[in-house]
């Protein structure tokens, strides 16, 4: 195993420090490449009141390569699949080393916020979400209450 | 994106190391803006602002002066296809000079934004994912007594004149050696070109 680069120890030392508000993201006790991920619903969203778990790794050559990020708590989100994979350009293809953690999972949130149904991972509700956006959202709602509030 | 905290890589957030300014003026360790990845069309872009830059005209802009090269380096990994010899960058040096002196038999460290693996008993690096790209590395602990051939710190062409112009060479996995040069240059010995006084 190679030690940790100075790059991942600095983050997640500034990480700790100085928290993204609305986000936590805490390195696993075992696995110092394996971030812990809640990231809270943004207000006047859908996914308002929720509380998203999701799970980050920096693979071996990050920062030249994204961190691979998923949602585990089940979302019902055009650009996010049932497998919690997320459809983001900055993990993909526009990724750039100088993108961190932070900015990541800042993106992510922001998604949340701004759902995009032309570049849809999850068909189905890229569908829905375009004939019928009231229904969608109050699919959203309703998915955000029963996987992602505190009490389940 | 975010802003450039002044002497501070964007890319490994420590500070500058031989650092280079791209034509949209962000600055960068030369060695991690080499380790940017190629987007397929073989541009690479700026990390800070994705304008398009030439790595090649940057590797011909930058060198160091012949003196920079002092005793505080004491691991060269072997040039391609070449003789001569590189010296690792400050902080891989660093770490490296722990692992040998802590007794590892190995080192697995990601330089320019590849793992490679630092064999200490064969005195071999490779990048893990290419185990076949096999270069000579050499720790000199006392220079003056030492002849090496060095062309520069990980990349970064010494400036001083009877260097050759070649294009630099940097530890990289793209630029790794074939197994016919390979064995040739395994079966070479040393040409002593430059005899670096460390006296002087």
């Amino acid at each position: 195993m190679a030690a940790l680069p100075r790059r991942i120890i600095k983050e997640t030392q500034r990480l700790m420090q100085e928290p993204v508000p609305g986000i936590s993201a805490v390195p696993d006790e075992s696995n110092a490449r394996y971030f812990h991920v809640i990231v809270t619903g943004p207000e006047d969203s859908p996914f308002e009141g929720g509380l998203f778990k999701l799970e980050l790794f920096l693979p071996e050559d990050y920062p030249m390569s994204a961190p691979k990020v998923r949602f585990i708590t089940k979302i019902y989100h055009p650009n996010i699949d049932r497998l919690g994979r997320i459809c983001l350009d900055i993990l993909k293809d526009k990724w750039s080393p100088a993108l961190q953690i932070r900015t990541v999972l800042l993106s992510i949130q922001a998604l949340l916020s701004a759902p995009n149904p032309d570049d849809p991972l999850a068909n189905d509700v890229a569908e829905l979400w375009k004939v019928n956006e009231a229904e969608a959202i109050r699919n959203a709602k309703e998915w955000t209450q029963r996987y992602a509030m505190e009490d389940n | 994106m975010q802003e450039q905290i002044e002497n501070e890589c964007p890319i490994c957030l420590q500070k500058l190391l031989y650092p280079v300014k791209l034509p949209c003026n962000h600055i960068f360790c030369f060695l991690c803006i080499k380790g940017i990845r190629k987007s397929p069309d073989a541009v690479k872009s700026c990390a800070m602002c994705r304008k398009p830059f030439n790595i090649e005209e940057i590797e011909q802009n930058v060198g160091i002066e012949k003196t920079s090269i002092d005793k505080q380096f004491n691991w060269f990994y072997q040039s391609k296809g070449s003789t001569s010899f590189w010296a690792f960058d400050e902080r891989t040096n660093e770490e490296l000079e722990q692992a040998y002196s802590d007794e590892k038999d190995h080192l697995i460290i990601s330089i320019a934004g590849f793992v490679y693996c630092i064999d200490f008993l064969r005195l071999i690096q490779y990048p893990v994912n290419h185990p076949e790209r096999i270069r000579k590395i050499k720790r000199c602990d006392e220079l003056n007594q030492e002849s090496l051939t060095i062309k520069g710190i990980a990349g970064v062409r010494l400036t001083e004149s009877g260097n050759d112009n070649s294009t630099s060479d940097v530890n990289e996995e793209a630029s790794g050696t074939n197994d016919d040069e390979l064995s040739q240059i395994l079966s070479e010995s040393l040409q002593i070109e430059e005899v670096i006084n460390r006296t002087n």
